[in-house]
């Protein structure tokens, strides 16, 4: 990867891989992920995507993408620890297969779409923001129609409360009357003048066309003090592990189990954190699909996963109510076989070789590579492949039990339906 | 073994097949430069063939419903009590399997130990071992899937789709069966769907990546005896009257806002091979050109607020059945309906106009070249294709090929609005 700094806070990075059929070209403003942000960042794109000054309507966004061999275009938000992006990426066939290089005109497209949208009175387009006000508010309530996320979301508000990582991506209803035309496009001249820029185009890329998008962005991004967020760990728990019932009208209930890990995102722990996720149950042959699910069978599915920035765990299961208890109890039998050290060695050689299988499979992504070097200039890493296959092979059976023992439940949230009786259909 | 190799150049793609002595068909794709491998192996049998006859017998049987996908469950078991994901885990790939309407389809992809891998998937798919106890297991399992779905929207307002459409096509029974019908299923039953459709001639393995063919067919050797080709199975499918069942079917769950599809049923059956490519391209054109992004109809949906972006369409036309939906989010599906209906009515009398045609071939085309990123896509892709008797590299040809007039045969015979069905899936009362 070669990165070029354009100018203060404005990078540009360009990935070498010719093996693709396609090219990405993204651009990303990084800011501090706010409550009093949260949801004007979530609104902003969906109202960008709906025309600009080049292309009016959505008819005219997309019959434009249409003649550039159907690229498609994304704009949209994505949480990163303490900070979010605002996203907008396109995904473009290389010049190779349709006879012409399409660079350019992709570059103007997204530069059209960022800097020049529909604006009136000092404003966006009325009609554009309020009826992408109306489709956010259906979106934030139809995290609902997806029990196991919204399990999931409830859990880490409640941990967290409705800050920090405890924020859902999506916004808060009880914002939206408040945003106007006016105030969303405040906000988002302050994004575009200061949030940290970075520009990523990966594939089939010549001199030429590298040229063509820094020629293109490096006028309209002014030279700005921005820098990302260092992202906090999250704290442990003063008193009691918190339990949190729900009631639904469903047939499956859903338990879901936030703990704390205390472990930093760039700290040689977390290679042993994510080992030790893998054999409890992060993986088709861990602790609680073999058991929860395999030898109990007491749910379809059970597993857990880590989030790196904030240094959380969650657990998430789908069982019969009546089933709480069971659940509950074998999933902290395994959570404590992996404090003990129950663990043999197969079961580490498997983590292992699972997340060697997983870290080698990224670079036949466009989209995975891309934002695996996000992430790592977001935290100031520069971690190659096989660093990371050192890291991961390092880690041993001790430094697996003692970061396990730094873990520590925080919360339980049990989205709970109806019982078996009531529930025969 | 005969080693055929087809080029396609103006992708830049490679296809290898063998026929295999078994009978099963063989296919490498290779791709340079990339880490992962992927293979799936696949048989041509899923929740829809619940009636037939074993080989060797005279009479049909019927069995279970969601037979097919409980199967799927339990070759993962082996014999010393343990299962194929532990197998899998100790040489690091990542190994999965699913089962749809018309197939069931075991898989896993890797970066390292390809031929290993290989081993594991040939050798447990054809050694099937069922006892009482982990068939009796697996039904705790199964029950709690069948629950999930049960409380998915999505789910729920496809399949009550699929109820509104047809009379006697198995597709409307639920893939996973009912926890009743799973408690009927035993070892003896299981062996005998195994034996019948886990025949090689009825299955296909597709390997893709840096794969050497002839490698492959080593452990396609050791595993897949040539005495286990059975020859033709007999499938029992019922006829399906041209009529919907209902134009109207609606279900309340716990959701935020109305969910709905609007269901085409396919009332021209019994296609394969080329002839079901071009009914199959040919419906995704009319779709992408009444309905895609760039429509008039999408612009007004949107514009109005009737749909938002999880408005979609989606074409499944296959060997023994077909249906087109659309659908998505709505605060009045009923109005959505209507208006497409009208505008349906509107292009059958008026055509579709040609530039939007042309449009919509470049956008089919694009989706082809772009298939050729991801491996896992290509694989799950192609053993469909092969399945069908269509061949993988010649997308982009068919498309070409599609005529006007042929995709406006199309667009009369399949949207008729006088037999499309409408499902809901609508908050609960209480709820907004």
């Amino acid at each position: 990867m070669k990165n070029i700094n354009l100018k203060s806070g404005v990078d540009f990075h360009i990935i070498d891989a010719p093996k693709f059929k396609t090219n990405l070209l993204s651009i990303y403003l990084y800011i501090p992920f706010k409550r009093e942000t949260v949801t004007k960042a979530a609104l902003l794109p969906s109202v960008l995507k709906r025309g600009c000054t080049s292309y009016p309507t959505l008819k005219d966004m997309s019959c434009r993408l249409d003649d550039l061999y159907s690229a498609s275009v994304s704009a949209g938000i994505r949480a990163k620890g303490d900070g979010e992006v605002l996203f907008f990426t396109s995904e473009y066939i290389s010049d190779k297969y349709v006879g012409e290089n399409l660079t350019l005109p992709i570059a103007e497209f997204l530069r059209d779409m960022i800097f020049s949208p529909l604006t009136e009175d000092g404003g966006f387009n009325k009609t554009y923001t309020e009826s992408e006000k109306m489709n956010l508010r259906d979106a934030i309530q139809s995290l609902y129609n997806d029990k196991k996320e919204y399990a999931e979301v409830k859990c880490r508000e409640a941990m967290f409360g409705k800050e920090g990582c405890g924020m859902f991506e999506a916004g808060y209803e009880e914002d939206i009357d408040d945003i106007t035309p006016h105030n969303l496009y405040t906000f988002y001249n302050d994004v575009l003048n200061n949030a940290k820029v970075d520009i990523f185009v990966s594939g089939s890329i010549d001199e030429k066309a590298a040229d063509d998008i820094k020629n293109i962005f490096d006028s309209l991004f002014k030279p700005r003090n921005a820098e990302y967020v260092k992202s906090k760990i999250a704290d442990y728990r003063n008193g009691d592990i918190q339990n949190i019932t729900e009631n639904a009208d469903v047939v499956q209930s859903k338990l879901c189990m936030g703990l704390i890990c205390g472990v930093e995102p760039t700290s040689n722990e977390y290679f042993s954190l994510i080992v030790a996720n893998c054999i409890f149950g992060g993986s088709p042959f861990s602790k609680l699909f073999n058991n929860v699910r395999e030898k109990l069978s007491l749910a379809y599915y059970a597993f857990s996963r880590t989030v790196r920035f904030n240094g959380y765990m969650m657990v998430s299961s789908g069982i019969q109510t009546e089933n709480y208890q069971k659940a509950y109890d074998e999933i902290m039998v395994q959570f404590d076989k992996m404090i003990s050290g129950e663990i043999d060695d197969g079961e580490i050689d498997a983590a292992k070789k699972y997340l060697a299988n997983a870290f080698n499979s990224m670079d036949d992504s466009l989209r995975q590579t891309e934002d695996y070097w996000l992430s790592q200039s977001i935290m100031n890493c520069n971690q190659t492949t096989s660093d990371l296959l050192d890291s991961i092979n390092a880690v041993t059976k001790d430094d697996i039990v003692s970061v396990m023992k730094k873990v520590k439940l925080d919360t339980v949230y049990f989205l709970k339906g109806k019982a078996a009786e009531e529930a025969i259909v | 073994m005969n080693i055929i190799k087809t080029i396609n150049s103006r992708l830049c793609e490679e296809m290898q097949f063998a026929l295999h002595e078994s009978g099963l068909r063989v296919y490498v794709f290779p791709k340079k430069g990339f880490n992962k491998y992927y293979a799936i192996y696949g048989t041509e049998y899923g929740s829809l063939n619940s009636s037939f006859t074993v080989p060797g017998e005279s009479e049909m049987i019927t069995v279970p419903d969601g037979i097919a996908h409980y199967l799927e469950h339990k070759l993962f078991e082996e014999e010393d009590g343990g299962n194929a994901f532990d197998r899998f885990a100790e040489t690091g790939a990542s190994s999965n399997a699913f089962t749809s309407f018309d197939m069931t389809a075991y898989l896993f992809s890797c970066t390292d130990k390809f031929y290993d891998n290989l081993d594991i998937l040939l050798s447990f798919v054809n050694r099937p071992y069922f006892t009482d106890e982990n068939v009796a297991k697996e039904q705790g399992i199964i029950g709690q899937e069948i629950k999930m779905y049960d409380d998915e929207p999505e789910w729920r307002v496809f399949f009550n789709t699929l109820l509104a459409m047809f009379h006697k096509n198995p597709v409307k029974i639920d893939i996973a069966g009912t926890v009743e019908s799973i408690s009927h299923i035993t070892p003896e039953i299981l062996y005998k769907c195994y034996n019948t459709f886990y025949n090689p001639s009825n299955m296909a393995l597709v390997m893709v990546g840096d794969i050497d063919i002839n490698e492959a067919l080593k452990y396609v050797d050791k595993h897949v005896s040539s005495e286990r080709c059975l020859g033709k199975i007999k499938r029992y499918t019922p006829d399906e009257p041209y009529i919907r069942v209902k134009e109207y079917i609606e279900e309340s769950l716990a959701v935020s806002q109305p969910i709905f599809r609007i269901g085409f049923k396919d009332n021209q059956p019994d296609m394969s091979g080329d002839e079901l490519l071009k009914k199959e391209i040919s419906t995704e054109i009319i779709l992408e050109c009444l309905f895609g992004k760039s429509s008039d109809l999408y612009l007004k949906l949107y514009e109005s607020g009737l749909i938002n972006s999880t408005f979609g369409t989606e074409a499944d036309i296959q060997k023994q059945y077909g249906f087109t939906l659309l659908g998505g989010e709505s605060s009045d599906p009923q109005k959505v309906y209507e208006i497409i209906k009208d505008k349906i009515n509107f292009y059958v009398k008026n055509g579709i106009p040609k530039d939007s045609f042309v449009r919509a071939q470049k956008v089919l085309i694009s989706q082809d070249i772009k298939l050729f990123n991801n491996l896992e896509g290509m694989g799950n892709e192609f053993i469909r294709s092969v399945l069908n008797g269509q061949n993988p590299l010649g997308y982009r040809d068919a498309v070409e090929a599609i005529t006007y007039e042929e995709t406006a045969d199309r667009l009369k015979k399949h949207f008729d609005t006088s037999n499309c069905v409408l499902s809901v899936v609508k908050p609960l009362d209480g709820e907004k």
